[in-house]
């Protein structure tokens, strides 16, 4: 059985049928369910439907899914750059093992940004926004902590995370909860009867 | 050879880089070397001793701190073992080549190292930037250990005290360890710690358990004895974390499990979850433990930094002889760290150094396993009176007999004092 947005989809052949034609009508995968568990998009697609499946997909506009995104990230912000702060603490006196766990630690949640900004980069290809300022310099700043990490120079590992991603990450937390904020107002917009325009 | 040049950093301030063949590293921050001077020398706590050590130069910026942090110290010995360092710092730094309360101290690394191994430790400070770019050495194995065992105490500090607070409730007379010196004198001892070659052990430590060998093991690996039958003596618990909870969840209801000598500064969770009875073991060395030790009349023992450690003194004070080490491989076997790792290692890390196997070949260790080692060489030399076999598989530890399990059971046989009963332990 398919579910798209609560309502039953009979005739599906595949999920990545299914998929496209999400697409096609210019919405985007939210939350995709198969058989009570939550998989990502590309988990799902190579899956081959089963008739006793239940598949439960909810989708949702460019503009929710980039309202998704961005709240994950705000929420996500603070116990990185906690995180991080640890790992600097703990360099700064030597304490080199806990430094390296307190960074390891953060690194899928500094790779989750990077992804997302990205990926809000190609929608904008003029490459003179905010989010492409913010990607490049990101981008420039793991390089360097990389290049550190390969010497094992503890020092420098602490002075780019502490005076460059520190700040990168506050001046990126900055710029989603402004975003957060004009989302806010456009949505009361709405409420009043107006447009929304973001994209 | 290793290359060191003055470089100005990204703020303007000079620091240190040192270029070797695989790395290239800085000595101080290229943004802020005060501030992170500051942040180091506090992290030394108050200095409690009128002279203090302090390994590392560098350009001087933390021994600058130190002296404005410690205005009362009487003398500080700077040890550096690069040259070029002292005539640059004292450029960057020219305050500290003023006051006279400061001697330096420049050798090579086997100079430096005869002179620290001549100071009591408490007196030494690191500047660990400087131990990092030091090629590999039994002078930075040395200071590296040094560095571990003191972030190790640092972020422990405030759980032992909260636990030991917690545990004070629970502790009664009778359930503190007192008064049983050489109450197994001249039975074999086993201690049974949680290194890969332990699955090797079973059937040795099966056998020692049935012939009445005191077999202590520590608490990670208990469940992995029981599910092979085995009940030893008892089980050790030092671990101050919930983390140890692990250790016993899988231990099935109906089984009896053995006495479990736990600290009084382990976690209450875990000490609450144990389904036998709590013996406290006071270790020396933790001032509030001390002075609880004293209440109860209670005996001290040595902690040594690891639960292998303090089931080594609890051994040594029941009178075991032999002692036999088994699963104390402080070592990597087959890129495994212990016996219920899922992990397989492959690659080295910073922390992770080569050391000598028990078959004399080479093996991959770590700095905190081969500063246990040393810890227990030091121990066995204080403590001669008795004879320490080696049946693991990784490190060799100055001062044991190495052997194999069948070699270990016939000393046992050979060596066992004429008369003393051994009454085997009841094997599941």
């Amino acid at each position: 059985m398919v579910m798209l947005d609560g309502q039953q989809v009979a005739g599906v052949q595949s999920l990545s049928q299914l998929i496209e034609d999400v697409y096609r009508c210019n919405r985007y995968v939210r939350k995709l369910i198969v058989n009570g568990v939550e998989r990502s998009v590309d988990d799902a697609v190579v899956l081959s439907l089963d008739e006793t499946w239940v598949v439960e997909l909810e989708t949702c506009t460019l503009d929710e899914l980039i309202e998704d995104t961005v709240a994950s990230t705000a929420g996500m912000i603070p116990p990185l750059y906690q995180r991080l702060r640890a790992a600097v603490d703990a360099f700064r006196v030597g304490n080199i093992a806990e430094g390296c766990t307190r960074f390891a630690e953060s690194v899928p949640s500094l790779q989750w940004n990077h992804a997302v900004l990205n990926q809000l980069a190609q929608l904008q290809p003029d490459g003179r926004s905010f989010v492409h300022e913010v990607s490049a310099e990101g981008e420039r700043i793991v390089a360097e902590l990389m290049e550190a990490w390969e010497n094992e120079d503890y020092v420098t590992i602490a002075d780019a995370i502490e005076y460059e991603l520190l700040p990168w990450l506050a001046k990126w937390k900055a710029g989603v909860d402004l975003f957060q904020s004009q989302m806010k107002l456009e949505h009361m917009k709405d409420s009043f009867g107006g447009s929304r325009g973001l994209q | 050879m290793d290359a060191v040049r003055l470089v100005l950093g990204k703020t303007g301030h000079w620091t240190v880089r040192v270029e070797s063949e695989q790395h290239t590293r800085y000595l101080h921050s290229q943004h802020d070397p005060v501030r992170e001077a500051r942040r180091l020398v506090e992290s030394w706590g108050e200095c409690s001793g009128r002279e203090v050590i302090i390994f590392g130069l560098g350009l001087g910026y933390h021994i600058k701190e130190f002296l404005n942090l410690n205005p009362y110290c009487e003398r500080i010995d700077v040890l550096e073992p690069r040259r070029p360092l002292l005539d640059w710092a004292r450029q960057v730094t020219p305050e500290i080549f003023n006051d006279s309360r400061i001697v330096f101290h420049c050798a090579n690394r086997d100079g430096l190292l005869r002179w620290l191994h001549m100071r009591p430790e408490a007196s030494i400070h690191v500047h660990p930037p400087t131990v990092e770019s030091l090629p590999t050495s039994q002078l930075k194995s040395l200071l590296q250990e040094m560095l571990v065992l003191r972030s190790s105490e640092q972020r422990y500090r405030q759980q032992l005290a909260d636990n030991l607070r917690e545990n004070s409730r629970n502790i009664h007379c009778r359930h503190v360890l007192q008064g049983c010196q050489d109450q197994y004198a001249g039975t074999p001892g086993v201690l049974v710690a949680a290194g890969p070659s332990v699955v090797d052990a079973m059937g040795f430590v099966h056998t020692m358990c049935q012939t009445g060998g005191i077999v202590l093991s520590v608490s990670r690996v208990l469940t992995q004895l029981l599910n092979h039958g085995i009940r030893p003596f008892g089980c050790v618990l030092t671990e101050s974390s919930d983390s140890a909870l692990n250790h016993f969840k899988d231990i099935p209801r109906s089984t009896t499990v053995p006495t479990l000598y736990a600290l009084p500064t382990a976690s209450p969770l875990v000490l609450a979850s144990y389904p036998g009875e709590v013996v406290y073991v006071f270790q020396k060395g933790h001032d509030d433990v001390e002075r609880m030790a004293q209440t109860f009349g209670a005996d001290l023992f040595l902690t040594g930094g690891s639960v292998s450690t303090l089931a080594l003194d609890l051994l040594y004070y029941y009178g075991c002889d032999p002692i036999i080490f088994t699963g104390l491989d402080l070592a990597y076997i087959d890129g495994k760290s212990h016996a219920d790792s899922r992990e397989v290692r492959s690659g080295m890390a910073s922390y992770m150094v080569e050391s000598v196997s028990v078959t004399g070949g080479r093996i991959v260790s770590t700095v905190s396993w081969q500063s246990f080692r040393r810890w227990i060489e030091e121990y066995i030399r204080a403590h001669s009176d008795r004879t320490y076999v080696n049946v693991s598989a990784g490190t060799h530890i100055e001062g044991t007999k190495a052997m194999t399990y069948e070699e270990a059971l016939n000393y046992c046989k050979a060596n066992t004092i004429t008369g003393h009963k051994f009454e085997p332990s009841r094997v599941q």
